[in-house]
């Protein structure tokens, strides 16, 4: 999966840097201001893909006294300002570039250029939507695409998705923004068009922020697992009871688990220690991103 | 503690509307568009403490099944967005607006009017700076500024705490911007101050974003306690080693931690069980920081 979204962000890379370069060729040839800071956003919109490629690394780093269990939070950390820079960068100019537009609207010049652009741009940003969707629809399974992106633990395969599959309806609504000034003579449309394309960035950023910060406080695992966990716990015929399964991810593929029991009464501690080895064995062979599990005997409270 | 960091925020607050209110004032009146864009800083600081308070009352929220281990994180996170909108918006438009001021200088009406607010500002900025320093000074203890913070766990208390000392010093850079350009008549070191407040409110967020980001990821609990609670843990007769100890910080006063250890082997089950709760309540009451305790009965583990 790891090798997988890093797929995803390099093709995301790669079509971001190449619509990037078109822009800026673009607002040269037509000294095109607004094209000048779509430029600037394409950039960013690269540099996220960079920064979600260090949170992927950073991850990995071992655990250490400081943090004890692990830095793979890093990549929810690292999509969390992904979701702010778009939010700022990308929402932000376009509203900014349509405002300004709107109050003071002037002809289109060139326009087959910006057609031009556009329609490379929607190539390129069509092929790296195609990577993630590929991907994200190989992860989510059967389940339905809003709950997928709810119980998802590995946000960077859909931070990717959502930032592709706005840029590409934002590219659609500035060509028809562009084709309705011209066909009308009515200027407003491309900066009306800016304003849309600034709310879509706006409402895409603030759900991947809102997803993803659920990871960051501390989300449990798939209610699958759980059940899966404790269905193993009760099987156990040295466990009378199972008090409670708590989980956390620490990072996508990191499962922390507690687990309390009640041991039959008869054992002693060697016997219990030894229980407690094997449950742990078994959960991690059946559930390999459970990384760490502690089970505690405990009395069932009354 | 609570309490405590819900003063510092309610003394920032009330700081920051009063001065807000003051610097629009004197823009209006003196058309310093350095003086606007300070109100629109001090703005967004009152704003910060309003997002502290939410993150301290969504923190209160009690675990659930998609948060078993609670939102304590949440004020974590909330200082985390604090520090970004002090680095965008807070620093962000002080360096725009000096970059505008330094390409187009234009001299400062009603000088006057502006030493006043500032000088307000310092004064208001000042106090709330006092009640946040007093109640770091309680937490920090025997530990250095630096030390403190990084090892501090209650982020709610050193985020006020810095942004009045940049806020501070950003005041004191504006007065000398501003006394310097009426002195000398060079009208750019109004925007070179404001350029220069910019850059301090852009370290302070940083620095702020560092420290909050170590906590969002989970950083341990203080080195005395892990070592108090493994002391408290060999020193239990029913303990014959300890495997591990594994802490972190859910929320500033919210500790998980997890042991490991070896129990002697005549041990039954129901004596086991007994030991781990009876430990568990030492620990508790001892750090009262700790609210969950997960203890292990494991054979030490070899290496192979």
């Amino acid at each position: 999966m790891a090798s997988g979204s890093k797929k995803v962000i390099f093709a995301a890379l790669i079509g971001n840097g190449l619509i990037a370069v078109s822009k800026f060729v673009g607002a040269t040839l037509t000294g095109s201001a607004a094209m000048l800071s779509e430029g600037i956003h394409s950039v960013v919109d690269t540099g996220n893909q960079l920064l979600l490629l260090l949170g992927l690394r950073r991850a990995k780093k071992p655990a250490d006294a400081e943090f004890p269990f692990g830095h793979g939070k890093e990549i929810y950390f690292w999509s969390f300002v992904v979701a702010i820079s778009i939010f700022a960068v990308g929402s932000g100019i376009s509203i900014y570039e349509g405002i300004h537009s709107l109050m003071d609207p002037h002809p289109i010049t060139n326009p087959m250029i910006n057609y031009i652009i556009l329609g490379l741009a929607i190539c390129f940003e069509g092929g790296a939507w195609y990577f993630a969707w590929k991907e994200f629809s190989q992860i989510k399974g059967t389940t339905g695409f809003f709950r997928a992106v709810r119980g998802s633990k590995d946000p960077t395969t859909f931070v990717v998705l959502f930032e592709d599959s706005a840029a590409l309806l934002g590219l659609f609504v500035a060509i028809l923004g562009i084709w309705l000034g011209q066909v009308t003579g009515i200027h407003i449309f491309d900066g009306i068009a800016s304003v849309i394309i600034g709310i879509i960035l706006g409402v895409t950023a603030f759900w991947l922020a809102y997803e993803t910060k659920g990871l960051l406080i501390g989300e449990s695992t798939e209610p699958e697992i759980v059940q899966g966990i404790t269905d193993m716990a009760t099987d156990y015929d040295e466990i009378q009871v199972v008090n409670e399964t708590l989980t956390m991810h620490m990072g996508p593929e990191y499962i922390l688990v507690n687990l309390s029991v009640d041991f039959v009464d008869s054992m002693n501690a060697e016997q219990i220690e030894k229980a407690i080895a094997q449950l742990t064995k078994e959960i991690k062979s059946s559930f390999p991103r459970v990384k760490r599990i502690f089970v505690e005997a405990e009395e069932p409270s009354a | 503690m609570a309490s405590g960091s819900k003063k510092v925020i309610y003394a920032a607050f009330a700081a920051n509307l009063i001065i807000a209110i003051a610097k629009f004032i004197a823009a209006a009146i003196t058309g310093s568009s350095a003086m606007f864009s300070e109100g629109i800083h001090t703005t967004v600081d009152t704003g910060n403490q309003l997002m502290l308070l939410l993150g301290l009352k969504k923190a209160q929220k009690p675990a659930d099944r998609s948060h078993p281990f609670g939102y304590g994180k949440e004020i974590y996170f909330w200082c985390f967005v604090v520090a970004i909108m002090v680095f965008a918006l807070g620093s962000g438009l002080s360096i725009y607006e000096g970059i505008h001021s330094v390409m187009e200088p234009h001299p400062i009406e009603n000088p006057l009017i502006n030493y006043i607010v500032l000088g307000i500002g310092v004064v208001v900025t000042g106090i709330s700076l006092i009640v946040a320093f007093k109640e770091f000074g309680k937490e920090r203890g025997e530990m250095g500024y630096f030390e403190a913070v990084h090892k501090g766990k209650n982020p709610t208390n050193f985020v006020v705490l810095f942004e009045d000392s940049a806020a501070l010093l950003g005041l004191i850079v504006a007065m000398l911007g501003i006394a310097l350009t009426q002195w000398t008549g060079i009208l750019i070191f109004d925007g070179i101050a404001s350029i220069v407040i910019g850059a301090i409110l852009g370290c302070t967020a940083g620095w702020l974003a560092y420290e909050t980001k170590g906590l969002l990821i989970g950083e341990s609990a203080s080195e005395d306690t892990v070592r108090g609670i493994d002391s408290l843990a060999e020193s239990h007769s029913a303990i014959k080693s300890v495997n591990e100890i594994l802490t972190m910080h859910v929320g500033p006063n919210y500790i998980l931690v997890t042991v490991s250890v070896e129990f002697n082997d005549e041990l039954t089950t129901g004596a086991v069980e007994d030991s781990i709760s009876q430990l568990t309540k030492q620990i508790i009451n001892k750090y009262p920081l700790v609210k969950r305790v997960f203890i292990e009965a494991e054979e030490p583990r070899k290496n192979s």
